[in-house]
């Protein structure tokens, strides 16, 4: 199985599409490194602006650079976009609806030995909340592509995750992603795992114990849009399921579970178990110790399966 | 040359103005708003290249009023100027207008960033210049009102090391020094001084002035010398031209003891 880093993906993406279109301009916070910026800056240094450890400033510059008619993409620790800058995001970027992208990478468990302060997990939650952000998080490399060309034609900030780990690709290059709509990865019955993001392949991974040890097979549904839902598609998708197992690298408060939980609820009610991290700050350690700790992996899917059907 | 008797009248009908809009409103911040009046005329009347009929050209200075609570002051003079009906004024801060109580992007013409939360607008300068720059756009100079008090947020910080990093020459940020902010003097609750040294540390050129004076502020801009940023601090009254409201911090926020008949006690000051 190839692991596919979406930060690399990212990067390529953008240096294609810049490459034609001299309205793209990067900046950083000291994060290119971490960002796997420097591709992007060697090839356009002067399209490369960094600002330091400084992100507040970061987020108004890139404001200010979109009422000139450029689209900034803002790259830098998850944490540090979304709750270092929010005021900045909300007020300056989100309030005037502009045209800025923002690429998070080290969110989560995901940041592993990175530690709780930069192990961000309410980023979900946060950004559901403020009117003209879309927000995305993207399965694979195939989503990740698309979702570059998206952003930069959809005019208005859009946020992209572009996580740390490397991970498989789920979908192949025949999919057509489409903004707000869920897909089904995996067919199935009774049971319909949600995943975004890293997590879908933990699903992935339970469905296939669940049919060894249950004998039927979970659907897996990949939502990669936190905002502007077709709540019809996904009300479709799931209708006949009796369970619903929500999974994300994320709080079990405010996020994917939240949001599917606010469509269903007013929709078609079911019942709908949360799986993500509980109340709870984490620690450091490397991913898979994290998830084990924190009820977030396979087994505890499978667990949590089993004792609600 | 400058016109001063025309500027003197500009600001004399904008101060009036705006004591009317924060008193019809029932909320505001009148002090605030009186100490940059004489600046923002000085800049908008006088100073900025603008081309009225033609807000989106690309060549024009920007201004931003990161000190957003003056937003009053730039309603004022966008009705001498013709860009809004002077009897919209009273809609300020009201249900369903497009005068909100801070500057809103894209609500009318002229206004080139958001502002309200403090501390922010100098940041967005940086972008601007930066992106003025990148599109070879040599001609906009990038004026950026700041509180005093403003001063306080971090986030200034940041964006003046950036600029004098990146020497953003065509930036000029113009602090309103009337020494008062919410909760009492500046001094008292988180002394922002010694500003020109702090400032000249973070490369900026820096000159002081008296910021009721349309020549010295004029005089002031022409003297710069370097390709640094630029700042004027302009050291002004809180509540200027209002004898009972001049350093009475009392008047920070306008409020329910801002009757009509105080209004009309301060309007007859400002005849």
């Amino acid at each position: 199985m190839t692991l596919q880093n979406l930060r690399k993906i990212y990067v390529d993406e953008l240096i294609k599409h810049a490459t034609k279109d001299k309205r793209i301009v990067c900046l950083d916070s000291d994060s290119r490194e971490s960002s796997l910026l420097e591709k992007f800056t060697h090839t356009f240094p002067e399209r490369s602006f960094t600002f330091g450890i400084a992100e507040q400033n970061m987020v108004c510059a890139a404001g200010g650079m979109a009422t000139f008619g450029l689209i900034p993409f803002v790259n830098s620790y998850g944490m540090f976009i979304a709750m270092r800058s929010l005021d900045q995001l909300r007020n300056s970027i989100a309030y005037s609806n502009l045209n800025v992208k923002f690429i998070l990478t080290h969110r989560g468990l995901d940041s592993g030995a990175d530690g709780v302060t930069h192990q961000l997990t309410e980023d979900i939650s946060i950004f559901r909340t403020i009117p003209n952000l879309t927000v995305l998080q993207p399965a694979d490399s195939i989503e990740m592509k698309q979702m570059i060309t998206f952003s930069i034609k959809k005019q208005g900030p859009v946020i992209i995750n572009a996580g740390k780990t490397p991970v498989p690709d789920i979908y192949d290059e025949t999919f057509t992603w489409k903004y707000g709509e869920p897909s089904i990865i995996k067919k199935g019955e009774k049971v319909g795992i949600i995943g975004t993001g890293i997590m879908l392949q933990k699903a992935i991974n339970a469905r296939k114990i669940i049919s060894e040890k249950l004998g039927f097979e979970p659907m897996v549904i990949n939502l990669s849009s936190m905002t502007d839902v077709k709540e019809n598609v996904l009300i479709d998708i799931v209708s006949d399921c009796d369970l619903l197992v929500t999974v994300e690298d994320h709080s079990s408060s405010g996020g994917l579970g939240g949001l599917i939980s606010e469509i269903m609820s007013s929709n078609l009610p079911k019942k709908i178990i949360r799986v993500g991290l509980q109340n709870t700050f984490a620690e450091c350690g490397n991913p898979d110790q994290l998830y084990r700790k924190y009820n977030m992996d396979e087994e505890f899917i499978v667990k949590t399966i089993t004792n609600n059907l | 040359m400058l016109n001063i008797k025309k500027l003197e009248n500009y600001s004399k009908q904008v101060r009036q103005d705006v004591l009317k809009m924060i008193q019809n409103a029932g909320s505001g911040n009148p002090g605030s708003a009186l100490s940059c009046v004489d600046i923002l005329v000085w800049l908008l009347h006088e100073e900025m290249n603008l081309k009225l009929d033609d807000p989106k050209w690309m060549n024009r200075d920007r201004l931003i009023l990161s000190k957003g609570h003056a937003a009053p002051v730039f309603y004022s003079i966008f009705s001498q100027l013709g860009l809004i009906d002077r009897e919209s004024l009273m809609g300020f801060r009201k249900f369903g207008t497009k005068l909100q109580t801070h500057p809103e992007y894209g609500k009318l013409p002229f206004i080139d960033f958001s502002s309200g939360s403090l501390g922010q607008g100098l940041s967005a300068a940086v972008g601007m210049s930066l992106a003025a720059n990148y599109l070879n756009l040599s001609t906009p100079r990038f004026f950026v009102l700041l509180g005093d008090g403003e001063l306080q947020e971090g986030q200034i910080w940041e964006a003046a090391m950036a600029a004098g990093n990146y020497s953003l020459s065509n930036i000029f940020a113009i602090i309103d020094l009337n020494r008062f902010q919410q909760d009492g003097n500046t001094g008292n609750i988180m002394d922002v001084q010694p500003l020109k040294e702090k400032w000249e540390a973070f490369k900026w050129e820096v000159q002081e002035t008296d910021g009721h004076s349309f020549q010295s502020l004029k005089t002031s801009l022409n003297s710069f010398e370097t390709q640094n940023p630029k700042l004027i601090i302009a050291k002004t009254i809180k509540g200027k031209n209002v004898s009972f409201m001049e350093s009475n911090n009392d008047w920070h926020v306008g409020g329910p003891k801002f009757t009509e008949e105080i209004l009309k006690q301060a309007l007859e000051e400002l005849k």
